[in-house]
């Protein structure tokens, strides 16, 4: 009997027809500001993780290193549907993710006798900071040929890792800080963007009404879908594969390229499902569900298969994208995936946003 | 202006404000609900995001989207000062690594961080903002090619703009800065309305640190006594195009307006253009349109200047790295490649991609809070100088040509007074002229950057700490918002919002 009161219960909350104002609140506080503080939290990792292996440079602690950088930059990527908020008006992106890096630089860094602590790395370009910065130090270019072991680092190296990952620290906890608690270190009676976000009206100073807010969240899918497909994959690719320029492919060091496309889109798909990791929804797909069932189910699946056609540009062998593009049928299984992401966005710009702006 | 009708003037316009808050009236004019800002091209969305300022003009046809689209991303792309690479061309010394740096998001800058217990703070690479500089001079009424047409006169050593960023090699003493460090910090002040509200005013202040040339202590020119420096905070892109398509009698038939009973008397500022230069014009000035102090003639100019000023890439336009001939830059030649850094490709996207973005579309044109700001908007002399509409001419794109817009812009110079004054002159703008500000697409600026900052230095935080700020010729005006009731301003805030 209790087994059955407690079915139908969740059967009641099943049917229980989810608003726009638990879809805005939902993705707000579940998928984006958790995938901030999922950011900061690996940030930390990565750093804790340079630290041991500055005390101790074993290969083993090499290789956790460069994971613990595969498992930050993942919450980085993942965030780029979302570049509305304090990620640009606080001008952070510059010290987080400036690519490319300068490496006649930080060679010259390396090679100077300079004391590389944090305020050294802070002050000097956004070129020698970040993400790229730490992948380079950490794997080194990353050719086939040449994949960097603990052995190869040098002390300087340790030194300078320790300090652009304290640095990378600073900046994604100054992210999530303003989108949780302050939006705005000028004001602090601000609350974190979340709260500015999560609660349209005519008194909100940036959005005035839930539609608005689901629009932003649309067209932040729109944006990153338009960046993989015509900027970070076309870029590079060249119209044809003697125009193709591999030193434009961002992660290159790391082979991490697809895995950093990968989850740009499936950044997209947190915002469309509204499930996060662990967390379910709901999110876009909801709204459009209430118009047109077959859309909503077709573009979920569409940003899954974009995902799955990512992972087998090399077919059953691992390539990094930097040598996809110079091999013929690899770059026809790319030029495929900028086929489907363009019609994907167009989608959302000519069907879904008329949707979800009523 | 005799004192007897100045009196008179405010008692009309205050007798207007209180008949204007009763009724709307009949005498709407268009421009109060005119909603496509841009004519044809005019982006529409129902829903203005962050995202409002980055999209083509509506009416572009095919081809010229494309184009737009390939500026779109030379304007995100980051270029670099490893000699190895081929998106080389950043620096040696400059202010950001790419157009959308300071642009965020094509729209206003933001000051940088300052910490609430307001210490000198360090510009650093995400600043927004940078300092213009230049010898004091007095204005140069008949300019010629002697005195340069009356163009700023550069600090020896330095130039006319103050790089705050360099490649790693370029200062052994500081690595990673260009000419000299930047700092910053805030002067705060109160206004109290007549009915005893207070706003809270700030001012940024300026320090300027560490220059390369310093042997000791204050020693360096740019210290000098007669250096003037003013900061420049980034702009919004949209609309450049429609600006540039304005026949230029239409703004010139402004400055012969007779405003003297409003204080007011627009001047155009007259400058170099540097595709009169490059085409040897013997007399290459054209009529200021661009830049804080109209000192710009064109997109063209404005676009590639800046690429080779804010971020050290040469181009056809403007070959010469902007620190060339100084001792810094050839202590730092071996590090360096000579040749233009920016294709003729990617420097004719960027312009294309700047003459081609979109204004947004007004919303809630029909709301009477709105429409009464405008009214008010009127009477108290704003559309003086912020003139809503022309209709532009003919122009080489012909998606700008022959467009109604509506920008709120005389674009002509006028003294702002001393609250706002650089003292520095720049062709034939003072230390205390500032061009009217374009207005439209001003409602979304927040929504764009929740943190930008109007006026040249991005000091006000909100369009009312901006109007506080207006003095000079637009003193009375000021004076007029600050009489009205708190419900009046807020409607005349309501209508700059609906922009």
């Amino acid at each position: 009997m209790k087994f059955l009161w407690i079915a139908a219960l969740l059967v009641g909350l099943n049917s229980h027809a989810v608003t726009p104002e638990e879809i805005v609140d939902h993705i707000a506080r579940k998928v984006i500001v958790q995938d901030y503080v999922d950011l900061a939290s690996r940030a930390a990792d990565l750093h804790a993780s340079i630290l041991t292996l500055k005390s101790s440079p074993t290969q083993e602690n090499m290789l956790k290193a460069q994971q613990a950088w595969r498992d930050c930059r993942q919450p980085w990527e993942t965030s780029e549907a979302f570049l509305y908020g304090p990620v640009s008006s606080l001008g952070l992106d510059p010290s987080i993710d400036t690519w490319p890096l300068n490496k006649i630089d930080l060679q010259a860094v390396l090679a100077s006798n300079r004391t590389l602590d944090l305020d050294f790395v802070r002050n000097l370009g956004a070129n020698l900071q970040g993400f790229h910065t730490v992948e380079y130090l950490l794997f080194g270019e990353g050719t086939s040929a040449q994949k960097k072991v603990a052995s190869e680092l040098t002390s300087k190296e340790l030194e300078y890792l320790d300090s652009t990952s304290a640095l990378l620290v600073e900046k994604t906890g100054q992210l999530a800080h303003a989108w949780t608690t302050n939006a705005d270190p000028d004001n602090p009676s601000l609350p974190g963007f979340v709260e500015i976000i999560s609660r349209p009206g005519p008194n909100n100073p940036f959005y005035p009404t839930t539609q608005a807010v689901l629009s932003e969240y649309v067209k932040g899918i729109i944006g990153i879908l338009d960046e993989v497909a015509n900027g970070k994959i076309a870029g590079p690719m060249g119209s044809t594969i003697g125009s193709a320029d591999p030193s434009l492919v961002e992660s290159p060091f790391s082979w991490n390229s697809v895995a950093d496309f990968s989850n740009n889109v499936r950044s997209a798909l947190y915002v469309y499902s509204g499930d996060y990791r662990a967390t379910p929804g709901p999110g876009i797909i909801d709204v459009v569900r209430d118009t047109d069932p077959e859309l909503a189910k077709n573009t979920e699946r569409a940003l899954r298969r974009i995902i799955f056609e990512m992972s087998r540009i090399g077919g059953d062998v691992e390539i990094p994208f930097r040598e996809a593009i110079v091999q013929p049928e690899p770059r026809k299984k790319i030029e495929h995936i900028i086929q489907l992401l363009n019609e994907l966005s167009a989608t959302f710009t000519n069907k879904i946003l008329p949707i979800v702006e009523g | 202006m005799p004192k007897a009708f100045f009196y008179v003037l405010i008692f009309a316009a205050i007798c207007n404000l209180f008949w204007s808050g009763q009724s709307l009236g009949d005498d709407v004019e268009a421009w109060m609900k005119a909603s496509k800002l841009a004519g044809e091209g005019t982006f529409e969305s129902k829903y203005p995001s962050a995202t409002a300022y980055r999209n083509p003009l509506s009416n572009l046809r095919e081809e010229s989207e494309k184009k737009h689209l390939v500026g779109d991303r030379l304007f995100d792309k980051k270029f670099s000062d490893d000699l190895n690479r081929p998106d080389y061309g950043l620096g040696p010394t400059y202010n950001h690594l790419s157009c959308i740096g300071c642009h965020a998001k094509d729209g206003r800058g933001a000051l940088p961080i300052v910490p609430t217990t307001n210490p000198w703070t360090r510009l650093g690479t995400g600043a927004q903002i940078f300092l213009r500089i230049s010898l004091k001079e007095d204005l140069k009424e008949t300019p010629s090619a002697e005195n340069n047409w009356g163009s700023p006169i550069p600090v020896p050593g330095f130039g006319l703009q103050l790089f705050h960023l360099g490649s790693f090699k370029l200062r052994a003493d500081n690595p990673g800065s260009g000419l000299a460090e930047v700092w910053m910090k805030y002067d705060f002040s109160k206004f109290t309305y007549p009915d005893g509200t207070q706003v809270e005013l700030r001012k940024p202040i300026f320090q300027i640190r560490s220059p390369y040339d310093e042997t000791t202590p204050g020693s360096s020119r740019i210290l000098a006594k007669d250096v003037q420096t003013s900061p420049r905070m980034t702009p919004p892109m949209i609309g450049l195009g429609l600006i540039e398509a304005i026949p230029k009698e239409d703004i010139l038939n402004l400055a012969k307006r007779d405003l003297s009973a409003w204080g007011i008397h627009g001047k155009p500022n007259w400058v170099i253009d540097r595709q009169k230069e490059l085409q040897k014009d013997p007399v290459p000035l054209s009529l200021g349109r661009f830049g804080l102090k109209a000192n710009t003639p064109s997109v063209f100019h404005q676009s590639l200047g800046a690429l080779n000023g804010d971020m050290g890439v040469t181009n056809f336009a403007f070959p010469k790295e902007s620190i060339e001939g100084t001792e810094l830059f050839e202590a730092f030649k071996q590090n360096w490649k000579p040749g233009i850094e920016a294709s003729d490709e990617i420097s004719q996207a960027l312009v294309f991609y700047s003459q081609t973005l979109a204004v947004p579309s007004r919303r809630n044109v029909e709301d009477l809070q709105v429409l009464e700001g405008a009214k008010l908007f009127q009477t108290v002399g704003c559309t003086n100088c912020h003139h809503p509409s022309y209709k532009t001419g003919s122009h080489s794109i012909s998606e700008l040509s022959g467009q109604r817009i509506y920008p709120y812009s005389d674009f002509l110079l006028h003294d702002m007074g001393e609250g706002l004054a650089d003292g520095r002159s720049d062709f034939r703008a003072s230390g205390r002229d500032w061009k009217t500000r374009a207005l439209w697409g001003i409602g979304l600026t927040k929504v764009i950057n929740p943190r930008a900052g109007f006026l040249h230095d991005g000091r006000a935080r909100t369009l009312e700490e901006a109007i506080l700020w207006h003095g000079g010729e637009s003193k009375l005006s000021r004076e007029l918002f600050t009489k009205l009731s708190k419900s009046q301003r807020d409607s005349l805030i309501s209508f700059l919002k609906s922009l």
